[in-house]
C-alpha cells in the first residue's frame, strides 16, 4: 500500500492536492507521512518555508524533527505526501534529485566531513564535481567560504585534526559553497562540547543576518528565540504549534508545548 | 627509552623534580634512573638473546656452510651445544629475576629495563632450548636432505627465472584480482538483491571450493568447453585472479560497510550522484582501511602460485615452486624446497615493507577519526 517517491494522494482523504503549489513557499511539504517499519514517525506534516525565513523546529526527542528535515531534501523518502521545491514536486521520480539537493544545503549533527580530504578539498570537491568549476575557481570559492566561517588558517589541515566546532564550521562552509537556496541544520550543536557551541551559533547568526533561508532542528531554545522568525513545535510526528518564537515561548497555547518548556526549565 | 617523572618514591622525588613538558631522555637521565639489578637483567637477557641467535650462526659460518657434512658436524659439535645451553640458562635466569623484580623497581627506566630483560631472556631460552633439543637428533641425514645446496647452486639461474615468473603471476593476478574485487564489492553493497545476488554467488562458490579444484576445472574443463588452448601459465593467472577477486571482494565490502552511514548521506546531501559518492568519497576511504588485509591477500597469492605444478608446467615458464619440485624429484633432495622458501621470502618481505610505508602515509590523515 505504501508507494515511494511519486505518490501524491493523501492517505486519508485520497485527495490529490494539485494546483496548490504556486504559493510563495520556497519549500512546501504537503501531507508527509513516514513509517520506519510499523512505527509511523510523521503523521501528515504540512510545512511551508518562505524565502528569508529562519524556521526553528523544536520538540522532544523522537518527535520526528530530524526525519522531517531529512524529508525536505529527500535524504529520507516520505511514504506519502509531496515536497515542492521552487514550484516543482521533487517527489516525482522524473526529477533530477541530485540537482535539487545541490540547491539545498544540509549540515548534520555528526559533521560528516570527508576524513581523507583536506579542509579545503572538503569544500572544493563538490564545487569541481557538481558545479563544474575549474580547480582554481573551486579553490578560490572554497577559500572564501572558509574565510567566512573563520577557518582561513586551517585550509590545509585534515578534518581529524580539528576540534568539533571547527569541523562543524567546515561542514557549514562545505554546504554554503554550493550557494544553496536554503540551508537545513540537523541539531548541529548537539554533539559539541559546551564551550564549542558558541562559535558555531555565531556562524548561524551571521547567516541569519545575511537573510539566508534556514530550517534548523535545535535544542538551543534561547538561540531559536533569538534568530528564529518562526518556531515549529513538533510532538509525536505532528506539528503541534507554530508561530512567532517570542510569542510561543512566553504564551504557549497548547498543553504539550507548555509541558515541554517546563520540562526544559527543570533541567 | 623515555625517562618520565617518577611518582613519589623516596629519593627520586628529590632527584628528579617535576618539570613542564615531556622530559628528554638524555644518557645521563637514563643512567641516573637505572638500578644495578635492572641493568644486570637487561644485559643478561639481551646478551642471552644475542648469543642464542648469533652464536650458532657464527659457529656454522666459521666452519663453512658450503659442505653439508661440515654443517652436520658443526651442528653436533660440543661448542654448538654449549652455546645453546649457556644462552638458554642465562636467558632463563634473567627471565625469572626480571619477572620477580620489575614491580619493585623505583623508576620507569629501571622498571622498563627489568621487563625488557625478562622478555629477551624468555625469547632466548625458548630459541636456544629448541635448537639444543633439535641438534640431538640425526643431523647427518638432516643436513644431507635439507642443507645440501650442491645441486641447488647449479640451478641458480633456474631459481632466478622461477622467482621472476612467480612475481609476474603474482603481480598480474593480484592487480586484476583487486580490480575485480572492487567491482564485486560495489555490487555486493547494492540495495537491490538482484544486483547483490551474482556477487554473492560468485564469492561464495569461489571461497567454498579449493583453489586446486578451481584451477583444474579452469585449465582442463574450460579448455574443452570453450575450445581454448591455453598454457598453464595463463590459466594460473586467470585462476588466481578469480580466486583473489572473491577474497578482495569481501575485503572491500567489509571496508565499505565499516564507513559511517553519514559519509554517504553527506555526499548525497551535497548533490553527488550515487556513483560519484562511491568513487570520490567512499571507495577512497575504504581502500585506506583495507590495506592490511589486501596485503595479506597479496602474500597468499604469492604462495598460491605454487599450485601451478598440479596443472602442468611448461619448461620455459617455470615458477619458483616448479623449479624446486623438479629439482627435488631429480636429486631427491629437499634442499630445493628450503631454497625456494628463501626465494619466496625475498619476494614477499620487500613488498610487505613497501606497503607498510605506503599505508602509514595514506592513513596519516585519518588518525583522529580512526
Amino acid at each position: 500500500m505504501r508507494v515511494r517517491r511519486g505518490t501524491s494522494a493523501d492517505p486519508k482523504s485520497g485527495r490529490w492536492p494539485r494546483g496548490e503549489w504556486n504559493s510563495s513557499g520556497l519549500i512546501q511539504a504537503q501531507g508527509l507521512h513516514k513509517w520506519f517499519g510499523d512505527n509511523e514517525v510523521l503523521h501528515g506534516i504540512d510545512l511551508t518555508v518562505d524565502t528569508g525565513e529562519v524556521i526553528a523546529i523544536i520538540g522532544p526527542s523522537g518527535s520526528g524533527k530530524s526525519t522531517l528535515l531529512r524529508c525536505l531534501n529527500l535524504l529520507e523518502l516520505p511514504d506519502y505526501g509531496q515536497v515542492i521545491f521552487k514550484g516543482q514536486d521533487i517527489t516525482d521520480v522524473r526529477v533530477d534529485l541530485n540537482a535539487v539537493r545541490s540547491r539545498i544545503g544540509i549540515v548534520f549533527q555528526s559533521y560528516n566531513l570527508f576524513p581523507h580530504l583536506s579542509v579545503l578539498e572538503n569544500v572544493a570537491i563538490a564545487l569541481r564535481e557538481i558545479r563544474k568549476l575549474s580547480r582554481r575557481e573551486a579553490d578560490v570559492a572554497a577559500r572564501a567560504e572558509l574565510h567566512r566561517v573563520g577557518l582561513q588558517d586551517k585550509i590545509d589541515a585534515m578534518p581529524g585534526h580539528l576540534s568539533g566546532g571547527q569541523q562543524q564550521r567546515v561542514a557549514i562552509a562545505r554546504a554554503l559553497g554550493m550557494k544553496p537556496d536554503v540551508m537545513l541544520f540537523d541539531e548541529i550543536t548537539s554533539a559539541l562540547d559546551p564551550e564549542l557551541v558558541g562559535e558555531v551559533l555565531e556562524v548561524l547568526r551571521m547567516l541569519a543576518s545575511d537573510h539566508m533561508t534556514m530550517v534548523l532542528v535545535t535544542h538551543e531554545m534561547s538561540f531559536a528565540r533569538e534568530v528564529g522568525t518562526r518556531l515549529v513545535f513538533m510532538d509525536d510526528g505532528r506539528i503541534v504549534e507554530e508561530g512567532d518564537p517570542r510569542q510561543l515561548f512566553s504564551a504557549p497555547k497548547t498543553e504539550r508545548l507548555k509541558r515541554f518548556l517546563v520540562d526544559l526549565g527543570d533541567r | 627509552m623515555q625517562a618520565a617523572h617518577d611518582v613519589g618514591l623516596g629519593e627520586d622525588v628529590t632527584a628528579s623534580p617535576p618539570r613542564r613538558g615531556p622530559r628528554k631522555s638524555t644518557m645521563r637521565g637514563v643512567l641516573a634512573d637505572t638500578r644495578a639489578l635492572s641493568a644486570a637483567v637487561l644485559v643478561a637477557g639481551c646478551g642471552a638473546l644475542v648469543l642464542a641467535i648469533a652464536g650458532p650462526l657464527l659457529i656454522l659460518f666459521t666452519r663453512g656452510i658450503r659442505d653439508y657434512e661440515v654443517v652436520a658436524s658443526a651442528l653436533q659439535s660440543p661448542s654448538f651445544k654449549a652455546v645453546c645451553l649457556i644462552a638458554g640458562c642465562v636467558g632463563t635466569v634473567s627471565m625469572f629475576v626480571g619477572t620477580f623484580s620489575y614491580r619493585r623497581m623505583p623508576t620507569r627506566v629501571s622498571r622498563g629495563q627489568a621487563i625488557i630483560g625478562a622478555i629477551a631472556g624468555l625469547e632466548a631460552a625458548c630459541l636456544a632450548f629448541v635448537v639444543a633439543l633439535f641438534v640431538r637428533g640425526d643431523m647427518a641425514t638432516f643436513a644431507l636432505n635439507f642443507l645440501n645446496f650442491d645441486g641447488v647452486l647449479d640451478q641458480t639461474g633456474a631459481f632466478l627465472e622461477g622467482m621472476k615468473n612467480t612475481l609476474v603471476i603474482t603481480v598480474v593476478s593480484t592487480v586484476c584480482g583487486v580490480a575485480l574485487g572492487l567491482v564485486v564489492a560495489l555490487l555486493a553493497v547494492s540495495k537491490r538483491a538482484i544486483v547483490r545476488a551474482p556477487a554473492r554467488v560468485y564469492v561464495n562458490v569461489v571461497r567454498g571450493t579449493p583453489l586446486l579444484v578451481l584451477l583444474s576445472l579452469l585449465y582442463f574443463g574450460l579448455a574443452l568447453g570453450l575450445r581454448i588452448n591455453w598454457t598453464p601459465f595463463v590459466a594460473v593467472i586467470v585462476g588466481l585472479t578469480i580466486n583473489a577477486g572473491a577474497y578482495c571482494g569481501e575485503i572491500f565490502r567489509a571496508g565499505l560497510q565499516s564507513l559511517e552511514r553519514g559519509q554517504m548521506e553527506a555526499a548525497r546531501g551535497l548533490g553527488f550522484s550515487y556513483s560519484k559518492s562511491m568513487r570520490l568519497i567512499l571507495v577512497p576511504q575504504a581502500v585506506r582501511r583495507v590495506i592490511p588485509p589486501l596485503m595479506n591477500e597479496f602474500i597468499i597469492v604469492t604462495k598460491d602460485t605454487s599450485l601451478i605444478v598440479f596443472i602442468g608446467v611448461s619448461l620455459n615458464k617455470r615458477d619458483l615452486f616448479s623449479v624446486a619440485s623438479q629439482g627435488y624429484s631429480h636429486y631427491f633432495n629437499a634442499s630445493f624446497y628450503v631454497a625456494s622458501a628463501l626465494g619466496y621470502l625475498i619476494i614477499t618481505l620487500p613488498l610487505i615493507w613497501i606497503v607498510n610505508k605506503a599505508e602509514k602515509r595514506l592513513r596519516s590523515g585519518l588518525v583522529a577519526l580512526g
